[in-house]
């Protein structure tokens, strides 16, 4: 049936002390290796991500799941540079990631257009490297005719719906040309069908362009519709806690027995998880309560892990 | 639009009517028809279209500089953290200042000439441009600034593309109150030094008072007010409005 859990394993074991380094001949488009991020330095407090190490080959789709602040947002800016790892270090190509760039485009979770430009100014922001200002246009506008606005070029952002916001954002990164795209939740703030759309088309433009993708989000079903590999991670410390592959054909579609299939494989194994953060809230608001602060253990928001359908 | 119109008229009426009827010492307060007729021959002869030119322009010169070297400042304090810490609590502390209290330092400084009203001028308009520029740098959301940066957007590029047109609507905003600052300084500085430099329009108005003209000063302060209304509402509101609607922000 074609579902493996493997164990996240470390590419680069630390017993090369003193050797070379066993570098694969080809190095993974993107890798971590035992990556650390403490937010919080106080003692006891746990951090948001521990000894994470990850690899992603060139072409490959991977999603992250996993439970709300389990640091899945901190692992995509460490991939992106717009954060810095307290240990360990993120590499792309083999060569250490030490700022953002234009190699690796990030889609926000709010789209993070620039509300002072147009559709198409924007998507030509990501051009500027294009001296000639008809080719910049003639390019941008080819981005934007690829998720279906054309028409929309010269609205500004506030003037679109938010689907259609997330589409601009997706031309101007794939107007950047590269080699990795990273999105955050990209569709977390949409309705269900436009959320399905925009998978969709997410799939075809992948097909299209087989980008090396980084695609998170909480949303199981969404994961395994795009992924070819799911990766699931745990909380308090943020860590991996497994990889799936999967191996369904493309292209797919949400509404697929066969992913929803996958997908109630991945809630399962991810109940503890979120079990484990709802008694964590639970032990919290309680203590608090018992220090004679106002909290009621009954108002968190998911009183019992069960209760909580395909998201986390 | 009827009932202000109406309003106003009537009350220029009843003005009329009082000053006809002495209700009020009339040398001390002439009515409308006599004010009007002081503007009408101030304006004919030219002395009057030459004073709001001499005024207009002193404004225009040190708004201008105002503007230039509040926005320079104001970036600077808004991006550079080591700037912000020494300069910035001093700018609060001067923007506390009533600018006109600079004059006597600049009639030291620069005797009794333009240069001294100018100054005071300067004064009134930099540090609201100042921190109003800089206040618009630092409330950035950060997400436009990691957009830019992910899109390999740095140094003038970033400052020309994505820190300055992110800020402009509080560089409208800082505009818009160094220019009020800046209009009310040059009065008070113009007030003050009726002796030196051209005859703007604060000078005028001092002249007036100096000739017990009232008509005079009332036509003076008529053009003030109509200065005052067309920079602010047809100015600076209408490029405040337009830059709002082009984002999508609510009108205040
Ligand atoms: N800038 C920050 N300062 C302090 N703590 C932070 C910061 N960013 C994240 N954290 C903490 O790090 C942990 C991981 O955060 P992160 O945003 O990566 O979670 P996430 O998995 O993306 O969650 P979500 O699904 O809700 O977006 C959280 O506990 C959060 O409180
Ligand atoms: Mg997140």
């Amino acid at each position: 049936m074609g579902l493996f859990i493997t164990k996240p394993k470390n590419e680069f074991p630390e017993t090369r002390i003193g050797t070379l380094p066993a570098r694969p001949p080809i190095p993974a488009k993107i890798s971590l290796e035992n990556v650390s991020v403490r937010f919080d330095t106080r003692q006891g407090q746990p951090a948001a991500l521990e000894n994470v190490s990850l690899s992603i080959q060139a072409g490959e789709f991977v999603c992250l799941v996993g439970p709300s602040g389990c640091g899945k947002s901190t692992l995509l800016n460490i991939m992106a540079g717009l954060l810095a790892a307290d240990e360990g270090q993120a590499f792309k190509d083999g060569a250490p990631i030490t700022k953002a760039g234009p190699d690796r485009a990030v889609i926000f979770q709010e789209a993070a257009l620039f509300p002072w430009l147009t559709a198409v100014q924007n998507v030509e922001f990501a051009l500027k490297t294009v001296r000639n200002r008809k080719v910049r246009r003639e390019r941008a506008l080819e981005q934007l005719q690829m998720v279906h606005l054309s028409r929309f070029a010269h609205s500004y952002p506030h003037e679109l719906s938010g689907g259609m916001r997330q589409r601009v954002a997706i031309a101007r990164a794939l107007a950047l040309d590269p080699d990795v795209l990273l999105m955050d939740e990209p569709f977390a703030a949409l309705d269900a069908q436009t959320r399905d759309l925009l998978i969709e088309e997410v799939q075809r433009i992948w097909l299209e362009t087989r980008k090396t993708v980084v695609f998170v989000t909480h949303n199981v079903l969404e994961a395994v519709t795009l992924g070819d590999r799911v990766i699931c991670m745990g909380a308090r410390p943020g860590c991996i806690k497994q990889e799936l592959n999967i191996t369904l054909e493309r292209p797919r579609a949400v509404e697929d027995p066969d992913t929803a299939r996958f997908a109630q494989r991945i809630l399962a194994n991810l109940k503890d998880e979120i079990a484990k953060i709802v008694r964590e809230e639970s032990d919290y608001v309680e203590a608090e309560r018992a220090r004679g602060r106002d909290g009621d253990p009954n108002r968190v928001l998911y009183p019992n892990a069960g209760t909580m359908g395909d998201g986390i | 639009m009827v009932t202000p119109i109406a309003f106003f008229i009537l009350m220029l009426a009843l003005w009329e009517t009082g000053y006809r009827r002495e209700w009020w010492n009339s040398t001390l307060f002439p009515g409308p028809l006599e004010v009007w007729q002081a503007l009408a021959s101030g304006v004919k002869d030219g002395s009057l279209i030459l004073a709001t030119k001499i005024s207009l322009l002193r404004l225009l010169i040190a708004f201008g500089i105002a503007l230039m070297l509040g926005t320079l400042l104001g970036i600077l304090n808004g991006t550079v953290p080591a700037v912000r810490r020494a300069i910035g609590p001093l700018a609060l502390g001067l923007q506390t200042l009533p600018s006109i209290c600079w004059l006597p330092l600049a009639v030291v400084w620069f005797g009794a000439s333009e240069k001294a009203i100018l100054f005071v001028t300067l004064m009134g308009a930099l540090l609201a441009v100042t921190i109003a520029v800089s206040d618009g740098i630092r409330n950035i959301p950060p997400l436009y600034l990691r957009a830019a940066k992910m899109m390999g957007a740095s140094g003038p590029r970033l400052y020309k593309e994505v820190l300055i047109p992110a800020a402009f609507p509080a560089i409208i905003s800082g505009a818009k109150q160094g220019w009020a600052f800046a209009w009310r300084s040059l009065m008070a500085g113009e007030l003050l030094s009726v002796s030196s430099g051209a005859l703007g329009l604060g000078q005028t108005l001092m002249r007036g008072r100096d000739l017990n003209d009232m008509s005079q000063v009332l036509a003076v302060m008529t053009i003030l007010i109509a200065i005052g209304v067309v920079a602010d509402r047809l100015l600076f509101t209408q490029l405040e409005n337009r830059v709002r609607r082009r984002w999508g922000l609510a009108s205040p």
